[in-house]
C-alpha cells in the first residue's frame, strides 16, 4: 500500500524515535541510570514541641535516615521518647547526595535527622550546593561540645557546628603480640623506628607486614597525622593545597621504599581475598573499628593475638598526633519543621550512654565511651586497648579540614592505583595534586596553591 | 466490458481500501501502549532535559543561561577522559560484536536443527540477566579465589582480582562483559534475517558448486546487510551511553572506608556525578543531550539511509 507524504513521515519518525530509545535498554545491553527516587517522606507540619531540648515532654514526627546497625539507637529513642512519632528509614549512604539533591529540586521529602557512616558528608551536605546540614552551634550546649573533645573536626567548621559525632576513630598502632615478641622486636615510638623496622622486617621476614597501601587508607591514617595541607581551608570557600610540602613528601619517603621491599603491602586490607594473609600483619595504623571489624570478625584472628600502642611521633612534631578514619556523624535537617525535636534525637543517640552502649564502636562522646568502656576488655584483645584509644582521642590532629569534594576517591583513583599497578606514593602525589585543585574549582573553592 | 472493469476495480480498490483503513487501526492500536510509554518516559523527560540544560540549577531555583552548561561541561578536566574511555570502548567492542554476532549466526544457520536452536538459545541466556547482574557474574569469574577458572587464571599470571580490574583494563573488560550479554539477542535477529533468505537462492549456490564458506560469504552476508548495519548503529547508541558496568565495577573496586575507583570513568557516569555529587542538574543535562544528539543522529542514518525500515508495498 501507498502512504501519503505525511503519514510517511509520520512513521519514519516514529520509528526513529523508538529506535533512539530502544538503544537505552536494547539488545546492546547496557541501560541508561535510574535516579532513585524513593520517596522519601518529610515531617508533616507537627505541633511544636513542649519542653527545652533533652526533655522527654518532645513530641512530633520526625524522619530519619540511618544504616541498620544503628538502627536500635533510634529505636531505643522512640521507646524513650514516647511523644515522637519515629519514621526510621534504613538507607545506603551512598544514595544521600542523590536523595537529597531530588528532595532540594522537588522542594520536599528532606529527612529531619541522617546518620552518615562518612564524616566527609558533613561538609557537603552543609556545602551551598547542598544547604542541607542546620546550623547547632547555638542549641547544643557548650559543655556537651566540650565533652566531644577534639572529635569535632568534620562537625565544626566556617565557626559553626554542624553535626554531632557517632564515633570516633582515632587510629592507634595495631600490633600482633605474639609475633612482635617471636621476632624479638620492639614496637617503635617515632616514624623514623618504624621505617627502619619496616625494612628490618622486609629483610628478615619476608611476607610479613608493617601496613597497606592500596587504598585510600594511607591518605587518612598517614597523611592526617603528618598534617599534609591539601584539605586546608582557610577561609570559607577558599582551600590551600600544597602537595609538596616536607610534611606530605615525608610520608612518601617513608612508605616507598616500605612497599619496593615488600613489608608494606601494595593490595588493601579489604580486598576480598586478603582475609588468608591477615595473620601475617605484624602492625598496622588503625582505627578502633579495626580492632573489631576486621581483626575479630572479618580475619577471625584467634584471641590473645592484637593489642594496641600509641602512634610514633614524627621528628618536629610536639606530640604523637593521631588521625581519623571514619567514624559516623548525625545531621540535622535545615528544612525540618520540628528543630527542638530533630535537635533532642540528634543529642540522645549520639551523647545518651543507654543509646551509645547499643553501639559497638569507640564513642566520641566522652562519657558516653567512659560507661562502656568495659566491652574493650574482651578476650579477643591481648590487652585492652581502652587507654590508648582515649589517649590518642586527645591527641587528633586538628589543622585537618574536610571539603565538599570526594578527596579519597581522587586519592583512589590516582595514588592508590599507581602503587596497586607497581607505581610510587611520591610519583603519583602530582597527579593526586592537579585532580583535588580541579575538583576544588568545580565545587566551588577557590585554591592556594603552593 | 470498460465500465464493468472499472465498476469490478472501483468495487476491489473500495474494498482494499477498507481493508487498508481497518489494517490500519489494529496497527496502531498495538503500537499505542508502547507510545504512551515513549512519551511519558521517553521523549517528555529528553525534551525537559532539553530544557533544563540551558538552566541553572541551584535548589528549586532555575535561571536560564543559555549555553554556559554546555561550556563549562567541556571544560571539565574529566570530560575528555570520559569520551576517550567510551570511544575506546566502542573502538573494542563495536569489531568484536560485528564479526562475533555475524560469525556466530552464520555458523549457526549452515546446519539448521535442534543444535542449532540449542546453541541460539544458550547464547541469548545471559542477555536475559540484567546488566549489573552480570557484571557481578563476571567479577565472581575473574576472582582467581572463587572462580571455577581460577587455576587456568593462575597459569596466565592473575592471582587477583585487582590484577584485572584496573581502569587501564576497563575498556575490555566492559568490551567483553556487554559482548557476552547483548551478543545473544542480535544472534537471534541475524537468525530472522537470514530465515528470511529464499532456499532456493541457497540451493543454486549450492548446485553451482558453492562451498558452505562462500554461501556465507556471497550469498547470507550481502543479503543481511540490512540487519548488520542495524545492529552496528544500534550498538553504538546504546554503547556510548555505557553506565551499568562501570558502576557496578565501581563499587567493588573502591575499599570499604571509601574513594570510589572510576565514578566519573563513562560520560554517562560524569552525567551523574554532576546531578548527584555536584548537585548540579543542568550540567548533566548538558552532558545527556551531547548524547542523545549522536545517538539520534546515528538513528536517523539507520533510518533514512539503510532502507531497514522501508515499508513493503502489500499486494492484494
Amino acid at each position: 500500500m501507498k502512504w501519503s507524504t505525511s503519514g510517511r513521515w509520520l512513521c519514519t519518525t516514529g520509528a526513529a524515535a523508538a529506535l533512539l530509545f530502544s538503544a537505552c535498554a536494547g539488545p546492546a545491553g547496557t541501560s541508561a541510570p535510574s535516579a532513585e527516587a524513593t520517596a522519601a517522606t518529610g515531617s508533616s507540619a507537627a505541633p511544636s514541641s513542649v519542653g527545652p531540648v533533652g526533655s522527654p515532654q518532645v513530641q512530633g514526627n520526625l524522619t530519619v535516615w540511618t544504616d541498620s546497625i544503628r538502627q536500635p539507637l533510634f529505636e531505643a529513642y522512640a521507646t524513650a521518647h514516647p511523644g515522637v512519632n519515629l519514621n526510621i528509614q534504613v538507607a545506603d549512604g551512598s544514595t544521600y547526595l542523590s536523595k537529597i539533591v531530588l528532595a532540594n529540586n522537588a522542594n520536599s521529602g528532606w529527612p529531619d535527622v541522617v546518620f552518615s557512616t562518612d564524616p566527609s558528608q558533613a561538609t557537603t551536605f552543609a556545602s551551598p550546593l547542598y544547604g542541607f546540614a542546620a546550623d547547632l552551634t547555638t542549641v547544643v550546649p557548650a559543655d556537651v561540645v566540650a565533652n566531644f573533645g577534639k572529635t569535632l573536626t568534620p562537625c565544626a567548621f566556617g565557626g559553626k557546628l554542624y553535626c554531632l559525632r557517632n564515633d570516633a576513630a582515632p587510629t592507634v598502632l595495631w600490633y600482633n603480640k605474639k609475633l612482635m615478641d617471636q621476632f624479638g622486636y620492639t614496637l617503635p615510638t617515632t616514624y623514623a623506628e618504624y621505617e627502619a623496622l619496616g625494612l628490618k622486617v622486609a629483610q628478615e621476614h619476608p611476607g610479613y607486614l608493617v601496613g597497606s597501601a592500596g587504598d585510600s587508607d594511607v591518605m587518612w591514617e598517614w597523611m592526617w597525622a603528618s598534617g599534609c595541607p591539601f584539605n586546608d581551608v582557610t577561609a570559607p570557600s577558599v582551600v590551600h593545597i600544597n602537595l609538596k610540602d616536607p610534611r606530605c613528601t615525608r610520608v612518601a619517603d617513608l612508605l616507598d621504599p616500605l612497599i619496593k621491599a615488600g613489608s608494606v603491602t601494595r593490595a588493601s586490607y579489604y580486598d576480598a581475598g586478603f582475609a588468608k594473609d591477615a595473620d601475617k600483619i605484624l602492625m598496622s595504623i588503625e582505627a578502633p573499628w579495626f580492632g573489631t571489624s576486621l581483626f575479630r570478625d572479618t580475619y577471625k584472628l584467634p584471641d590473645g593475638l592484637i593489642a594496641a600502642a600509641p602512634m610514633p611521633t614524627w621528628s618536629g612534631d610536639p606530640v604523637n598526633y593521631s588521625a581519623e578514619n571514619g567514624g559516623g556523624i548525625y545531621t540535622v535537617s535545615s528544612h525540618t519543621t520540628n528543630m527542638p525535636a530533630a535537635v533532642d534525637l540528634a543529642l540522645w543517640v549520639s551523647t545518651n550512654p543507654d543509646a551509645q552502649k547499643l553501639d559497638a564502636g569507640y564513642s566520641a562522646y566522652g562519657p558516653a565511651e567512659k560507661a562502656k568502656d568495659q566491652q574493650w576488655a574482651s578476650s579477643f584483645f591481648a590487652a585492652n586497648p581502652a587507654p590508648v584509644f582515649a589517649d590518642a582521642a586527645t591527641k587528633i590532629r586538628q589543622d585537618w579540614k574536610f571539603v565538599a569534594y570526594p578527596v579519597d576517591s581522587i586519592w583512589t583513583q590516582t595514588v592508590a592505583q599507581a602503587v596497586r599497578s607497581g607505581g610510587t606514593i611520591a610519583d603519583s602525589l602530582s597527579a593526586f595534586e592537579t585532580q583535588c585543585i580541579q575538583l576544588a574549582q568545580i565545587a566551588g573553592y577557590s585554591v592556594t596553591n603552593p | 466490458m470498460e465500465r464493468l472493469t472499472r465498476r469490478a476495480s472501483n468495487e476491489r480498490s473500495a474494498r482494499d481500501s477498507g481493508a487498508k483503513h481497518s489494517f490500519a487501526k489494529v496497527a496502531y492500536a498495538f503500537a499505542l501502549p508502547y507510545l504512551l510509554f515513549l512519551a511519558a518516559f521517553g521523549i517528555g523527560p529528553a525534551v525537559f532535559g532539553a530544557a533544563l540544560s540551558l538552566f541553572k540549577t541551584t535548589g528549586s531555583n532555575r535561571d536560564f543561561i543559555g549555553i554556559a552548561n554546555y561550556i563549562k561541561v567541556l571544560g571539565d578536566f574529566r570530560f575528555v577522559p570520559a569520551w576517550t574511555n567510551v570511544l575506546t570502548y566502542l573502538l573494542i567492542w563495536l569489531p568484536l560484536m560485528t564479526v562475533g554476532v555475524v560469525a556466530i549466526s552464520l555458523l549457526l544457520h549452515v546446519r539448521l536443527g535442534r543444535v542449532s536452536t540449542l546453541m541460539r538459545m544458550i547464547y541469548y541466556l545471559p542477555g536475559a540477566i540484567a546488566g549489573s547482574a552480570s557484571v557481578l557474574v563476571w567479577l565472581f569469574m575473574l576472582s582467581p579465589d572463587v572462580s571455577p577458572f581460577g587455576p587456568a587464571l593462575n597459569a596466565i599470571g592473575i592471582s587477583d582480582l585487582y590484577q584485572v580490574i584496573r581502569p587501564a583494563n576497563f575498556a575490555w573488560l566492559f568490551a567483553v562483559i556487554v559482548f557476552t550479554t547483548s551478543a545473544g539477542g542480535w544472534i537471534v535477529i541475524m537468525h530472522g534475517g537470514l530465515q528470511s533468505i529464499p532456499t532456493e537462492l541457497i540451493e543454486a549456490a549450492a548446485i553451482d558448486g558453492a562451498t558452505e564458506r562462500q554461501i556465507a560469504q556471497y550469498v547470507k552476508l550481502p543479503l543481511i546487510r540490512r540487519y548488520v548495519i542495524y545492529m552496528f548503529m544500534l550498538s553504538v547508541a546504546g554503547g556510548i551511553q555505557i553506565f551499568v558496568e562501570p558502576t557496578m565495577l565501581n563499587q567493588v573496586g573502591s575499599a570499604s572506608s571509601g574513594g570510589s575507583l572510576s565514578p566519573w570513568w563513562s560520560v554517562n557516569q560524569l552525567g551523574f556525578t554532576y546531578a548527584f555529587q555536584q548537585a548540579d542538574f543542568g550540567g548533566a543535562s548538558a552532558l545527556s543531550m551531547e548524547l542523545l544528539v549522536v545517538s539520534l543522529l546515528l538513528a536517523l542514518v539507520v533510518v533514512f539511509r539503510t532502507g531497514f525500515f522501508d515499508v513493503a508495498e502489500l499486494d492484494r
